[in-house]
């Protein structure tokens, strides 16, 4: 009942909370130097009081716009860049303040040299910590946009999974210690449930990252370890339809469950964090969520979804454990 | 066994023509990349009916069992 209160206030309100005002795109890709060009910025969610103070070119140093016109979700910014005779050509990075808020739109468009370009760069420093320090505060992040909504959806099936696969190994240390079959049906039905939440987490993984990272599955040493934990843990069902005796079944799953659980953990946690390559946040040597940019009103809907999807599965498992129990009487 | 085949063929058939949905203005980008959102709501709640569907039908082949026995 409870799950549900809580699935319902995420589903609203990870729904529908708006997100905050951010650069969604810009209409060229590449730009000369030492010629004026109108760029036109696309502003995601500008709201009622947008105000455009500032815009930028750059990294450490940047080019600042010469003018600024806004209308109708789109800014139009004139910048003349001067690279000078050594300003390196390539990438850059735009920022825009507005409404005393910085937002960045990273690798926004290439700068070219052109020929006439040969006098003294009119780039100023800017300090581009500071602004990504600026930038990490809201959560329209560039690539992420509105599908950082996943995480209530996503991310929770982890969770889940851990959680579930957790309460089935103390199930399984229950059973060695005092061998009741109720301890070993209970198991089986949290593992059961376990790889539905993992296998949903792999798929909806799997449509993010199609969109985010440009593959249904990236090399990510995460995702394959989930890969083989999910291998093991199938085996474990195998194992377990073909030994008839309840006791003999009861005692190896028991005994392999305790095997599996740890060498799954270490693959989908420890494995990432030690190759350092991850695309998942949080895992190359860092532990915080911050990482994850969780704002206020991220945390507002991240950890009730948190609770809420581990609680349903809770259920779900609870009533396989009843259908269990049905099916395999033990007085 | 039949059904399952045809099952996978069109599975196999959809991921074949997953590959435009990578590409820069595939419809799964679409509402500042919401969509994706309400794919994975889709597959979850597909998934979890789809998992308490299959406990349905377990009870109901369990309380026929019951019936015949009795």
């Amino acid at each position: 009942m409870l799950a549900v209160l809580f699935l319902a206030y995420v589903l609203v309100g990870g729904l529908f909370v708006p997100l905050k005002t951010g650069v969604t795109g810009v209409d060229k890709l590449n730009i000369i130097s030492d010629t004026t060009t109108t760029l036109n910025i696309d502003i995601y969610n500008p709201g009622e009081s947008f105000k455009p103070e500032k815009a930028v070119l750059g990294g450490k140093y940047g080019f600042v716009a010469d003018r600024l016109a806004y209308d109708s979700g789109i800014l139009h910014a004139d910048f003349l860049p001067r690279l000078g005779k050594e300003g390196p050509e390539g990438m850059s990075n735009l920022y825009v303040l507005a409404n005393g808020r910085w937002m960045a739109f990273p690798s926004a468009v290439s700068i070219t040299r052109a020929t006439s370009d040969t006098g003294t760069s009119n780039a100023q420093p800017i300090a581009s910590d500071d602004l990504d320090a600026h930038v990490m505060a809201f959560p329209n992040r560039p690539i992420l946009n509105e599908s950082i909504r996943n995480l209530f959806y996503h991310v929770p099936m982890w969770f889940s999974m851990i959680l579930l696969l957790l309460v089935s190994a103390v199930y399984s240390v229950k059973y060695l210690v005092k061998p009741n079959l109720h301890f070993d049906l209970r198991s089986d039905a949290l593992i059961r449930v376990a790889i539905l939440a993992g296998f949903l987490g792999c798929a909806t993984g799997s449509v993010w990252a199609s969109v985010t990272w440009d593959s249904w599955w990236p090399r990510d040493p995460k995702l394959n370890g989930v890969a083989i934990g999910m291998l093991m843990y199938s085996a474990y069902l195998l194992l377990r339809s073909g030994i008839r005796d309840d006791y003999q079944k009861a005692r190896i799953s028991a005994v392999y469950n305790l095997f599996v659980f740890p060498v799954f953990i270490a693959l989908i946690v420890i494995m990432p964090k030690l190759s350092g390559d991850s695309l998942h946040p949080g895992a190359g040597g860092t532990v915080g969520f911050n990482q994850y940019d969780l704002d206020n009103t991220m945390r507002m809907f991240f950890y009730p979804a948190v609770i809420g999807w581990i609680l349903l599965f809770l259920w779900v498992a609870s009533l396989h454990y009843r259908i269990n129990k049905l099916k395999n009487p033990i007085n | 066994m039949k059904k399952k085949s045809i099952f996978l063929i069109f599975m196999l058939f959809l991921l074949s023509n997953a590959t435009p949905l990578l590409a820069e203005n595939s419809p799964m980008r679409g509402n500042a990349k919401f969509n994706v959102v309400a794919t994975v709501l889709v597959i979850i709640f597909a998934g979890v009916i789809g998992y308490l569907v299959y406990l349905d039908r377990k009870l109901s082949r369990m309380e026929k069992d019951k019936e015949n026995l009795s």
